[in-house]
């Protein structure tokens, strides 16, 4: 009887919470965005989309935005995921997880909404697509697979006798490890040796990095890795003291000390998945439209002028002069 | 306003009894031996991954859903031993293991792909206890069904279990092992089979999971100890633990219950960085209620007598 009373008492409670919380009705469009956590390449790429939107005059008048971010815990993204697929019209997913929470919750749902990704490197390994040029569901996305043969080639650039290249990654992001094998597979082709290392999570990061440059890295190649780029610091710290250089995969990393990158911009990434999301709201569907990424053009070319100062190296006039210039931060 | 207190509610139930054997793995460890296990971060994760990469292998999800109680207790077996045989302190010897899993799922989740370890494994293509048990239409209430059948089933086995001399030994070894001892209960075993039970409970509990959310990787048993703890004191404070069959449902409700509040705060449409601020004071206002409750009925009393 007292738990009868008690379980009463809470659903009458319940109640009372939602009468006061009611969602007021309108017929704005509900768009929802689960970005897996606060991470300043993500963030930029949600911004891109919210900017795109606004541009293609999908303003706060027209739509309602619902940003969760469950800061990477798994069973609280599966609750966010569950709600946002039930009450938003359109959904997008920063990150492979997220993405993959909201195409699992739209499936045990038995909702039928357009799902949009971003910032996810392998859609087709996620199974979120079933190719990249026809996407075949309900969900499609921008991939933000990096021009790694770029990247080793700058590392060439940087270094006229380079023989040995480091590659430094974390052995649980699979996104870093599709990128590492792309990169060992260049610097095969170019006939360079290469160490491969990786950490596990902030503690091993030192001495991770102190050992690479001890086996003879002369040049260490970061992908874009969720942990190393929270700690980009502690790894530019070490490498900026032995003068090795860090090409790193992203923008973000060579601000926070970094030094080097040619790489996907998140921001740009963000716009053109929201450009897609334009043209799902004006009624393409979203199978029709293939996977995103960027040309090589809209990748940027970006240095950190202090890290250049810390290891006094010569840098080719070329790239000095293609590159934004950027200080630590 | 309706259609958002069903989904708050079936979301609860969904999640809560999935977590419920997690929340009941660690009532056996951290109440009844009264052990802190820091394993079952990581036999969780190895339920999950075992339970995935045996699905991705072609493996029936039935059987890979029963087997992944077998890793679990070999999980726990070794903390055990790791605390009894090794003489190594009882938190060490968890993480110890924890740490060691991280490995050993690595390398499972690469099970029959191109690398020899992987961090995550994918079963959006693939049918898992979900799609062979498909009652209902919708997947969510099939997953809902078949969890509560599976957590009655587990928690009717507990507390069976704990009613046998077997488990009455148990939970003698866990209030005070020196005086088990002195009534010649194998202290060291019950101490092996518990923390084996407890983890195979864990495992278990991170099978439907991952197949419920049809992916399993390698970070998700991060923040399962604190969900399992807060699922406890939750279900305690409010259903209470007046006998042991009342406690053991307490502890599963109260897993329920606490994705009940994390759901409603979710759902209130709060900043996300606020919402972490919102579960410390929501659990903080349910562990101090009995605490009121105990003030109100005293200052009645007070009343009453000034007024005789």
């Amino acid at each position: 009887m007292k738990l009868i009373k008690r379980l009463v008492v809470m659903v009458c409670l319940l109640c009372c919470i939602f009468t006061f919380t009611a969602c007021e009705k309108d017929d704005k469009i509900k768009v929802g965005i689960l970005q897996s956590a606060t991470h300043s390449a993500l963030d930029s790429a949600r911004l891109g989309f919210i900017e795109a939107l606004k541009n293609a005059g999908y303003d706060e008048s027209k739509i309602t935005l619902d940003v969760q971010n469950p800061e990477g815990n798994p069973s609280n993204m599966q609750l966010m995921a569950k709600t946002l697929v039930r009450k938003s019209d359109i959904v997008l997913g920063v990150a492979t997880d997220a993405a993959v929470a909201l195409k699992a919750a739209a499936n045990t749902e038995g909702v039928n909404i357009p799902i949009l990704f971003t910032a996810v490197t392998d859609a087709v390994d996620a199974s979120l697509v079933e190719s990249n040029e026809h996407p075949g569901g309900k969900v499609t996305g921008t991939s933000d697979i990096n021009p790694v043969s770029d990247q080793i080639a700058l590392a060439k650039q940087l270094k006229n006798d380079l023989k040995t290249i480091g590659i430094l990654y974390t052995i649980s992001e699979t996104n870093s490890k599709v990128q590492a094998d792309m990169a060992i597979a260049e610097i095969k082709k170019e006939g360079l040796e290469y160490i491969e290392r990786t950490v596990t999570g902030v503690t091993d990061i030192q001495q991770t990095v102190k050992k690479i440059i001890a086996d003879g890295a002369e040049i260490i190649y970061i992908p874009t890795d969720n942990n190393l780029a929270k700690n980009i610091a502690i790894v530019g710290d070490i490498a900026n003291d032995s003068k090795v250089p860090l090409i790193c995969g992203e923008e973000n990393m060579v601000k926070a000390g970094g030094f080097i990158t040619f790489g996907v911009n998140y921001t740009k990434l963000g716009e053109m998945v929201g450009d897609m999301a334009v043209k799902i709201l004006e009624g393409t569907e979203p199978k029709d439209i293939p996977v995103g990424t960027l040309s090589k053009d809209q990748c940027n070319l970006v240095i950190n002028t202090d890290t250049l100062a810390l290891l006094n190296i010569q840098v080719p006039d070329e790239i000095m002069e293609k590159a934004t210039k950027v200080k630590t931060e | 306003m309706l259609d958002t207190l069903r989904f708050i509610i079936t979301d609860s139930l969904n999640l809560g009894f999935a977590y419920g054997l997690l929340a009941l793995g660690i009532f056996i460890s951290y109440r009844l031996l009264d052990f802190a296990d820091l394993t079952a971060e990581g036999s969780f994760t190895l339920g999950g991954a075992f339970t995935a990469a045996l699905i991705f292998n072609g493996i029936n999800p039935i059987l890979s859903t029963f087997l992944s109680i077998f890793v679990g207790f070999i999980a726990g077996i070794i903390t055990g031993l790791l605390h009894t045989k090794l003489k190594i302190p009882s938190l060490l010897s968890g993480i110890i293991t924890m740490t060691a899993l991280f490995s050993i799922n690595m390398i499972l989740m690469g099970i029959g792909k191109d690398s020899k370890y992987d961090s995550v494994v994918y079963l959006s293509k693939l049918d898992t206890i979900y799609e062979l048990f498909s009652v209902f239409k919708l997947r969510y209430l099939n997953i809902i069904l078949l969890n509560f059948i599976i957590v009655s089933l587990v928690t009717l086995f507990c507390y069976w279990l704990f009613g046998t001399e077997f488990g009455m030994s148990l939970r003698a070894t866990g209030m005070n092992q020196k005086m088990a001892r002195a009534q010649g209960i194998n202290t060291s075993l019950m101490i092996i089979i518990g923390l084996g039970i407890s983890n195979a409970l864990i495992s278990l509990s991170a099978a439907l999971v991952a197949q419920a959310n049809q992916s399993a990787d390698v970070n998700m048993g991060i923040g399962t100890l604190v969900v399992g703890l807060a699922s406890i004191i939750i279900g305690e404070a409010i259903f209470g633990k007046r006998n042991f069959c009342n406690w053991i449902i307490s502890v599963v409700l109260g897993s329920v219950l606490y994705y009940l509040i994390i759901d409603i705060a979710i759902n209130l449409g709060l900043d996300s960085y606020l919402l972490k601020l919102l579960y410390a004071i929501i659990i903080i206002i349910v562990l101090t209620a009995p605490l009121i409750k105990k003030r109100i009925i005293t200052l009645k009393r007070k009343k009453k007598n000034v007024e005789n």
